[in-house]
């Protein structure tokens, strides 16, 4: 699941819900402003920081066509992602959006190591510390292994299989 | 070396644009044989044995898809190639015959304990092709298994386990236009029994078939090597002749990339090609230009064009 900024409301769904942060809720409120105001079905969960809530029951218990909107710091998110997905929500049925402070994994193209850097870095170049090399970081994302590639910095451009 | 006169001429018409230039594959086979076969079976062997993760991938629930690509890959090379491969059954055990290299192995199909090694990884060491198996599920297409040596500039490690679209993100103008939803959608409707085949082509400096994305600092540099006095020898047009099977049992996709390099020497040596890849590399947009890894020497290989097409 590709995680945003910023959401977009996603229409003719069955219900909508809404887990966040209060920062991320913030984030939510034009979704939720617009939810509200076309009278749709929905569900608003604040995460709970002190007990740290289990949000698998609640999950569990929602009917097929509801679509969930969860926003919380970037390093929480990947927690919450498996949580969804473990109750059988699919790509098509999240939206995911990270505030705060982002760190990204870049896949070195060479030795293959994955060095854990800030999100400012996409298009930017940083040096591998194993092998290091000069890696450009590109925008092409690998879900398998939770990274963006880095080319070499010199290259021209990506590869070409097309 | 490649023979001029087979060489998979992969142009038509004079403008080139990314598309969905698959056709119909006339010979339903997945393979093909060369005259270069053992050379670049030795080759592979060699690259699989120092880089295996490099250049073996899979994904643990591909283990079905592999064995029918296995069981599909050998009945294509006994067919065509009967006095070059055979195989024999007893009591479900298959023994599989290499008369070019003598060798024999066998194993019974879907019994993994009888082979040393995943099944497409055992086959692909047996064909010139990379095997490449994207699998279907939930309406999408993923890479879960390949064998990949003769990679055009890319990594079989980083693209293993992301969809069609996701591997093909990088390339300019694929998503903008609508490209990857046709391609994607031609290949979801692709049928078992009806196997298509579509050329793709680069440049290249250097005549390496190994141009791994991991190897990107034994052969880029090359590319700013190229002067006009070595542009005809050093150069290679490289195409790679990719074959497209549904597979009936487990719902795949079997891609086979046959690479084939020439150089421009040799290639410019038929003038109506000359011309024809004159006027496509004088007109090719420069984002695929640079896509293609050739921006920093095409117009030392159009000037050599320019003067070859006229038979100079």
């Amino acid at each position: 699941m590709k995680a945003l900024s910023q959401p977009s409301f996603v229409p003719n769904k069955r219900k909508y819900l809404f887990y966040g942060d209060e920062e991320g809720m913030d984030r939510l409120s034009p979704v939720i402003q617009k939810v509200q105001k076309e009278n749709h079905s929905y569900q608003l969960l604040l995460v709970d920081e002190k007990e740290g809530k289990d949000i698998s029951h609640w999950l569990q218990n929602q009917k097929m066509g509801s679509y969930l909107y969860i926003a919380v710091e970037w390093n929480k998110l990947k927690h919450f992602i498996k949580v969804a997905e473990d109750q059988g929500f699919s790509v098509d049925e999240v939206q995911c959006i990270g505030h705060g402070a982002r760190f990204i994994q870049v896949f070195c193209y060479k030795c293959h190591l994955k060095t854990v850097v800030s999100g400012e870095s996409i298009k930017q170049v940083i040096d591998c510390p194993n092998c290091h090399l000069t890696l450009s970081v590109s925008d092409h994302y690998s879900p398998l292994h939770d990274s963006y590639l880095g080319n070499p910095a010199t290259i021209e451009k990506g590869s070409d299989h097309a | 070396m490649m023979k001029v006169d087979s060489f998979p001429y992969p142009f038509k018409g004079d403008v080139y644009r990314y598309s969905n230039n698959s056709v119909p594959l006339e010979e339903p086979f997945c393979i093909e044989i060369t005259s270069s076969y053992q050379e670049e079976i030795k080759l592979k062997r060699k690259l699989l044995s120092h880089h295996p993760d490099r250049c073996f991938q899979s994904r643990p629930y591909s283990l079905k898809a592999q064995w029918e690509i296995t069981e599909l890959v050998i009945q294509h090379l006994t067919q065509r190639y009967p006095q070059l491969f055979s195989f024999e059954v007893h009591d479900g055990e298959w023994t599989f015959h290499n008369h070019i290299l003598k060798e024999q192995t066998s194993f019974i199909p879907g019994d993994q304990s009888t082979l040393s090694m995943e099944p497409l990884d055992f086959i692909g060491r047996h064909v010139q092709e990379d095997l490449i198996l994207m699998m279907e599920r939930d309406g999408d297409l993923f890479l879960d298994a390949g064998q990949l040596c003769f990679p055009a500039n890319w990594s079989l490690t980083f693209n293993t386990g992301m969809s069609f679209k996701e591997i093909h993100g990088p390339i300019p103008g694929f998503k903008e236009d609508g490209m990857d939803q046709r391609i994607f959608t031609f290949l979801m409707r692709m049928e078992a029994g009806d196997p298509w085949v579509r050329r793709n082509w680069s440049l290249m400096a250097g005549n390496r078939l190994d141009t791994s994305l991991e190897t990107y600092d034994e052969w880029g540099e090359g590319r700013s090597s190229v002067t006009r006095e070595n542009v005809g020898e050093y150069v290679h047009l490289r195409v790679e002749v990719q074959k497209l099977f549904r597979l009936p049992g487990s719902n795949g996709l079997l891609f086979t990339i046959h690479t084939h390099l020439l150089s421009l020497e040799e290639f410019a040596g038929n003038h109506e090609w000359a011309d024809q890849f004159y006027h496509i590399l004088l007109e090719l947009p420069d984002l695929i230009a640079d896509y293609k890894g050739i921006s920093l020497f095409r117009e030392v290989v159009i000037e050599y064009l320019k003067e070859k097409r006229m038979g100079i």
